[in-house]
């Protein structure tokens, strides 16, 4: 059945491509950025006489297919100059295009009519791309350029707010975002407990994410997907660029190995040790600080094949005096591979490495604690250009996962500490696609795909059993669950499978264009997740463990639909976009009252199988063009979820009723605009309006053993914190005597939390020691912050 | 294992700022109470027996004081034998029912149940006897934590490793610590603990109780839920707290608070300036 989708699929696909008679060329090639050979993604290469057009993929190729005949060809992308040539379409040909930045020959630059909107007529909606420009202006906290703070600023995406690590979709979790760089994996992508994100700004070329609609190249995470590609490195020259801020600093060098045919790229980040610590006495020897490591490099072997080497390795490290220190981190290393088979076929072959690694010492109790995740992953795409109207991108994917949940041993002789191993874990996850991006007719285009999953929990050693396979037992008397003990445990061959799920992916997402400004697309996305981090706290720690599906894990399904309408005004001066979605995600768990996660060897002793469903309504508005620029998002959405019993004497979590996520926010604001005053003065804003996050309030207080305790008997999530809101600004400075000299160097001045807003991070119940008088007391992490950083490069 | 999200949380804490505000919260209806904790201290002579029945009723969050529970019949039968052991009100202080024969001692491998009548509905729960080690030594430490200031103070005891061991440990000060013997069963152990507060110059008793695991996840709920550690913007949802008492004429009306019987140790033990 499944094989039989594919095949008519891949029929349908043919059957497009044998229609066209007439004779026929091809025309492809690369577009790169002139001063530094650096690719470009998303160019359009535009035919404005018949309304064709192609886009470059990730890697700054393109290929279109076109009947003989004479064209204007038309290659635009934002903030670089056009190229227009005519070009006699008489046999195959290649055409690699360099473009050069307007601003840097502002004065000579005619801005033209942009002939067509491709974003007007593509299928593909839900998607919000920003670029490393666009980053560095928004101001944040700290002065620290960061990605997923300013992601937080589009339409149907929320943070927890300050100190929150991860970032929340459509009513999503944190860990159901695939973050991808440079198409690895990266499973937490917060510096410091989420002050900052693992991407060094500097080193980033282009950012997409996409929250519905996605397309079947991706899986594995039911939410988004945030594709991450870093920077290839300049291979004509050498130049360095580099920041200093109140927090951290960052360098990057770039340039070629052999000139023209291979670069390199290394950038480090590095925030000062003592940060956010205060010093108490000299004998206290507190740090806390992160850094990071981005390389890359890349050589052209000869026009149809291309190497990559990237690597990632970032490290947070905590110690409190002698009594406790904490490490942990992503390391990601990728070697990729791109070859033209013909002016038609690209593909790109990826092996990639990914880990993440946590690890405590706590001397005061004697003992080390280590946890990770490690996983080998090789990924085949191809992107076939079959038609003008027709493309094909196919590829498989294998993911070999091990899990290694957390390892305890003594710090020292003297500790009583038993050296303790958590069973690892192994599991592995398969998937190949098939999709189609196809032009029906001028108004009209399709992209529609499947993906067929697989995910199989391999043995392992000493899996426990339980009487009547049932590891969660409910205590009718107390109306309590309570752990079942295993009777007994059984070890499973590594080649042997524990389970084995298998599901069928469909994609569809349609566009059709009224006329060349004004278009509806609709989507639909079906996606399974088969790993689950397990965290019981309102948004991620870096303790939480990832968990592969198994025989009492299910994995986690979505459906996702939406409808969106969108506007473009002006040629693009201004654009709307409006979309409205529903999805439902089946098998998404929750923890029992108390439950431990933390070294916790068998999970299904403390969790309940449920269901989460999310909608809600999103607006932007931008204006893209003049010395204004900015926009405003708002987002009007429900996220809730259900638990229910087991059988109908359980209660379940709330009762069995639905109830709010942690991140449910009914009303998010935000708006970011930047006025380019002159060429030597920039000033950009942002406002931010959240609905507070839902929490609860004690309905009482008891007194047991000399402790007063909050009593929570009402529906969980019912209230909600404060609203949350603020306004944060910056300038940036160019000096003039920055022309014609190669340091080029900038100050950027920020305010975080202009009118210093007392956002409350959590709001506590408890008893004052000191004073024995039971208070709420609010938790809010950032007042006004003022920030300067200097950034270079020459 | 819980509290070491609390230790790297409170790195968190120590970059944002706290302070008390109005909220309004709601009001549900007032629960009866029952604070049965008995400590059974057999490796003292006498054997001492700490511990009665407290009932009170829960109350608004932000009420000065919960009213307490006068009027109620309040005995413990031996289950082995349907022995029952009668409690009485004590005259200086109201709610606080204490055994009217102070010398009865309970023994292991017992069912003891708990029953409290009032308001016409009868509560009930039954616990056993949990056995516990000794502390072998406390001494003063001069390690600190986060702020700098606080007092450290080493406990060292040994497991008893033919069996699964869940402790108590009370610090004075209504400062309690549950702990598992799941990784140092059988094993000499020795870890530290921290007063927050300048505790210099006080004597304080330190005891350690044997507990089930029930009472264990418990006391987990219930310390988390009282915020101990203070403020922490990781929040988990917070559990409705049951504990192993009963309503037998309409269980709805659940009472809250925990019947338990525990055998302790403990030690004094002077805290140096």
């Amino acid at each position: 059945m499944k094989k039989n989708i594919l095949c008519s699929l891949l029929a349908i696909c043919t059957l497009q491509f044998a229609i066209y008679g007439q004779e026929k060329f091809t025309i492809n090639g690369t577009i790169s950025e002139k001063s530094s050979n650096e690719t470009l993604i998303g160019v359009n290469v535009l035919f404005p006489e018949i309304g064709k057009g192609v886009v470059t993929n990730e890697y700054g190729f393109y290929s279109i297919t076109l009947p003989e005949g004479i064209y204007k060809l038309q290659v635009s992308y934002l903030g670089f100059k056009d190229i227009i040539q005519e070009i006699n379409l008489n046999e195959d040909k290649k055409l690699n295009f360099q473009l050069v930045e307007a601003s840097e020959m502002l004065d000579e630059v005619v801005i033209t009519e942009n002939v067509e909107k491709v974003n007007i007529k593509t299928p593909q909606m839900s998607l919000n791309k920003l670029t490393a420009g666009t980053i560095k202006q928004i101001p944040v906290v700290l002065g620290e350029a960061d990605v997923i703070k300013s992601i937080v600023l589009l339409p149907g995406v929320t943070s927890g707010g300050e100190g929150a690590s991860g970032f929340n979709v459509r009513g999503g979790a944190a860990d159901q975002n695939l973050i991808l760089l440079d198409e690895a994996t990266i499973f937490n992508s917060s510096h410091l407990f989420g002050f900052f994100s693992v991407f060094n700004p500097d080193a980033i070329k282009d950012i997409k994410l996409y929250k519905g609609g996605i397309p079947a190249r991706y899986g594995g995470r039911v939410s988004s997907v945030l594709d991450i590609y870093q920077k290839e490195g300049n291979s004509k020259e050498y130049h360095i660029n580099g920041g200093l801020g109140l927090v951290a600093s960052r360098l990057l060098a770039e340039g070629p190995i052999v000139k023209n045919k291979g670069a390199f790229l290394v950038g480090g980040r590095a925030s000062y040790a003592h940060l956010f610590l205060p010093v108490v006495d000299d004998g206290n020897d507190n740090i806390a600080y992160f850094y990071d490591l981005n390389t890359k490099l890349n050589y052209k072997i000869n026009e149809n094949n291309n190497i990559f080497l990237s690597g990632y390795f970032g490290r947070d490290v905590f110690a409190i005096s002698e009594s406790f220190r904490n490490t942990y981190g992503n390391t990601v290393l990728n070697l990729r591979w791109n070859h033209l088979f013909s002016d038609k076929l690209f593909s790109n072959l990826s092996l990639i490495y990914s880990d993440y690694f946590y690890g405590l010492e706590l001397d005061f109790v004697g003992f080390e604690w280590d946890s990770g995740i490690r996983n080998f992953n090789l990924k085949y795409d191809l992107k076939h250009y079959l038609s003008d109207n027709f493309q094909l991108n196919y590829g498989i994917n294998n993911i070999y996962y091990r899990f290694n949940p957390g390892e305890i041993k003594p710090n020292s002789d003297d500790s009583g500490i038993i050296r303790d191993k958590l069973i690892d874990k192994y599991a592995n996850e398969f998937g190949v696609y098939v999709d189609a991006e196809h032009k029906i007719s001028n108004n009209l285009s399709l992209q529609y795909g499947i993906r067929l999953s697989n995910f199989i929990r391999l043995g392992q050693d000493e899996i426990n059993i339980y009487e009547n396979n049932n590891p969660l037992l409910f205590n009718e008397e107390l109306q309590i669950y309570e752990s079942a003990d295993p009777i007994g445990t059984e070890s499973v061959s590594r080649s042997a499978q524990l389970a084995n799920f298998t599901n069928l992916e469909p994609r569809v997402a349609l566009a059709y264009a009224f006329n060349d400004n004004t278009s509806i697309k609709a989507s639909y996305n079906r996606m399974a997740q088969y790993l689950h981090l397990l965290s019981n706290t309102s948004s991620p720690t870096p303790l939480d463990v990832w968990t592969p599906s198994g025989r009492f894990v299910k994995p986690q399904m979505l459906n996702q639909y939406a409808i969106g309408y969108f506007k473009s005004i002006k040629d693009d001066a201004y654009s709307i976009e409006t979309e409205i979605f529903y999805k439902d995600i089946e098998n998404r768990i929750d923890y029992i009252d108390g439950a431990e996660l933390i070294a916790n060897d068998a999970i299904e002793r403390e969790i309940l199988n449920g269901e989460a469903r999310a909608y809600g309504l999103e607006l932007l508005i931008r204006k893209n063009e003049g010395k204004f620029k900015g926009w405003l998002a708002y987002t009007l959405s429900k996220s809730e979820q259900r638990t229910p019993g087991r059988t109908p004497t359980e209660t379940g979590i709330n009762n069995g009723e639905w109830y709010n996520t942690p991140y449910d926010k009914t009303h998010d604001i935000s708006f970011n605009g930047s006025y380019e005053l002159n060429d030597k003065w920039k000033f950009n804003a942002n406002f931010l309006f959240q609905t507070g996050q839902p929490t609860n309030y004690p309905t009482g207080q008891f007194e047991f053993q000399g402790l007063v305790v909050p009593v929570f008997d009402g529906l969980r999530n019912d209230q909600r914190l404060p609203s949350y809101h603020r306004l944060d600004i910056s300038a940036t400075l160019t000096p003039r005597k920055n022309k014609n000299r190669k340091w080029q160097g900038e100050w950027v001045f920020s305010v975080y939390n202009l009118y210093n807003r007392r956002n409350a991070a959590s709001i506590n119940f408890s008893q004052n020691t000191e004073t024995r008088v039971n208070e709420a007391v609010r938790t809010s992490i950032f007042g006004i912050v003022p920030a300067v950083t200097y950034n270079f490069k020459f | 294992m819980k509290k070491l999200c609390f230790y790297i949380i409170g790195l968190l804490i120590i970059t944002s700022c706290e302070d008390v505000i109005d909220v309004d919260v709601p009001n549900g209806e007032p629960r009866l109470v029952i604070d049965a904790s008995f400590e059974i201290y057999l490796d003292e002579t006498p054997i001492d027996a700490l511990g009665g029945v407290r009932l009170t009723l829960s109350a608004p969050f932000f009420d000065d004081s919960v009213p307490t529970v006068s009027d109620a019949t309040v005995f413990i039968t031996n289950l082995s034998d349907n022995s029952i052991i009668n409690f009485v009100e004590s005259l200086g202080e109201p709610g606080f029912f204490v055994p009217e024969d102070p010398n009865v001692i309970p023994e292991f491998d017992i069912d003891y149940e708990l029953t409290v009548i009032y308001n016409e509905e009868t509560y009930k729960a039954t616990t056993q006897l949990i056995p516990t080690v000794s502390i072998d030594n406390i001494e003063q430490g001069d390690g600190t934590l986060f702020e700098g200031d606080e007092t450290e103070i080493i406990v060292f005891f040994t497991d008893d490793g033919n069996r699964e061991d869940f402790y108590l440990f009370d610090f004075d000060f209504n400062l309690y610590l549950p702990s598992e013997d799941r990784f140092y069963q059988g094993e000499s152990f020795n870890f530290s603990y921290f007063y927050e507060d300048m505790v210099g110059g006080e004597e304080v008793t330190i005891k350690i109780l044997g507990i089930d695991e029930r009472y264990f996840n418990y006391s987990n709920i219930l310390i988390e839920q009282s915020e101990q550690e203070g403020g922490n913007p990781f929040q988990t949802p917070p559990a409705q707290i049951r504990g192993n008492i009963i309503n037998t004429t309409n269980p709805d009306n659940y009472a809250l608070g925990y019947f338990n019987l525990s055998e302790a140790n403990r030690f004094q033990f002077t805290i140096e300036e």
